[in-house]
């Protein structure tokens, strides 16, 4: 217990983020507005890459959203959380991005590029074989696939969920939408996607390394 | 029988229940082949997102204007973090790296003394010309001044003489003319 106290500690003394955003507002200091992109840039760089399914847009929109949360930090209310603000503003680039592209009907730069959705521990890990490797991101691919033929709305309720961990009522504060339309979002996010998946236009003709690898399964 | 909705499933997915809740719909789950079913499209759905992980990033790629202060703040850190290893671990290599520290910062502090008595010579050196430049100023201003104050009093003493001349002069003019006044 004592353990688990001391742990904690830090946490209590750390200053939060609503108390930084309010010295932002208050003094204009670049340097608070430092702390909050340093703790924050991670998630939001997460969240516009899963949004826009291409990393470069997304560093685009990770710095767009910074700089916007800058320029309207009068806009910010002490009484809201920051991070909800945030999300919203990020999420809100992400959609404006994603009409742009879609009008000028792009696609991703590097959609279908291995470097987008290597697995963290880099390319050859210790555990795995290069065929075992090549499964796996061809089946990341099929799911990035499929996401990215989800309604918007649909798609950023998975992302703040299930991979960015906020919890369906903190979802509702960011979409201001009711905490009941999130979960029948997420709901019908998760079966369309079931259902995205089993379809075979989703999955690429498996390559020569993985058809050996089958092979050699069976 | 009466199926839990959806909403509830999803909040029991992702553990947002109470425990009464929870252990309630885990009852109904064991007994409901049709829930089941509906929980097991959710949860490969859920499986299926797992594994797009993203790769780590590189923390100089999205260098702008805030991320250089968080930069800034890296290399503090980093540099805190070097001087804390160097000091905790007492390794070979760190004491090669250390000496080798010592040599390059013992390099850079005489390079450093070597050019700052260059530059104080210098220093001194246009110093030096300034001050005689300004001390023959001074000299010339001063024979010229004297100069000038010789010459003043020179005149002065010319117009001194003249007026005593004329001081003269006039006492000569005046005085027969009262001696013509007690005459009359």
């Amino acid at each position: 217990m004592g353990k688990s106290f001391l742990k904690k500690l830090p946490a209590l003394f750390a200053t939060s983020d609503e108390q930084i955003m309010w010295r932002v507002q208050m003094a204009d200091d670049p340097a608070a507005f430092a702390r909050l992109v340093e703790r924050w840039q991670g998630p939001i760089r997460r969240l516009c890459e899963r949004m826009l399914a291409d990393r470069h847009r997304a560093e685009d929109a990770a710095q767009e959203t910074f700089v916007r949360v800058f320029s309207r930090r009068k806009e910010y209310q002490a009484q809201g959380k920051f991070s909800t603000f945030l999300w919203r503003v990020a999420l809100n680039l992400c959609y404006d991005e994603l009409r742009r592209v879609r009008r000028r009907g792009e696609q991703p730069i590097d959609a279908s590029t291995a470097e987008n959705h290597a697995p963290e521990s880099g390319f050859v890990s210790s555990e795995a074989a290069p065929d075992d490797q090549l499964v796996k991101l061809e089946r990341a691919e099929a799911v990035q696939r499929a996401l990215r033929q989800l309604p918007d709305p649909y798609r950023s309720v998975i992302v703040l969920r299930h991979y960015e961990n906020l919890k369906f009522r903190e979802i509702a504060e960011v979409l201001d939408i009711p905490e009941g339309t999130v979960k029948s979002r997420m709901a019908e996010a998760l079966t369309q996607l079931g259902q995205l998946l089993r379809e075979p236009k989703n999955f690429k003709p498996p390559t020569s390394s993985s058809i050996r690898k089958e092979s050699l399964i069976v | 029988m009466k199926h839990p909705a959806r909403d509830e499933w999803i909040s029991y997915l992702y553990d947002e229940v109470a425990p009464a809740k929870k252990s309630a719909l885990a009852e109904h789950l064991q007994q409901c082949p049709e829930c089941q079913a509906q929980l097991g499209g959710f949860q490969q759905a859920m499986g299926a997102l797992d594994e797009w992980t993203l790769p780590a990033h590189r923390r100089s790629s999205a260098a702008g204007t805030w991320l250089k202060w968080a930069a800034a703040a890296a290399v503090v850190l980093s540099v805190g973090f070097a001087v804390g290893r160097s000091t905790a671990s007492g390794s070979r290599e760190i004491a090669a790296l250390r000496s080798e520290m010592k040599q390059l910062v013992a390099q850079s502090t005489a390079d450093a003394n070597v050019e700052t008595i260059r530059l104080l010579g210098e220093l001194n050196e246009s110093w030096k010309t300034r001050l005689q430049a300004a001390q023959l100023q001074h000299d010339n201003d001063y024979a010229s001044l004297r100069k000038e104050l010789e010459t003043v009093a020179i005149l002065t003493e010319a117009s001194f003489q003249q007026a005593r001349q004329q001081l003269v002069q006039l006492a000569e003019y005046t005085r027969p003319a009262s001696a013509d006044g007690t005459r009359q």
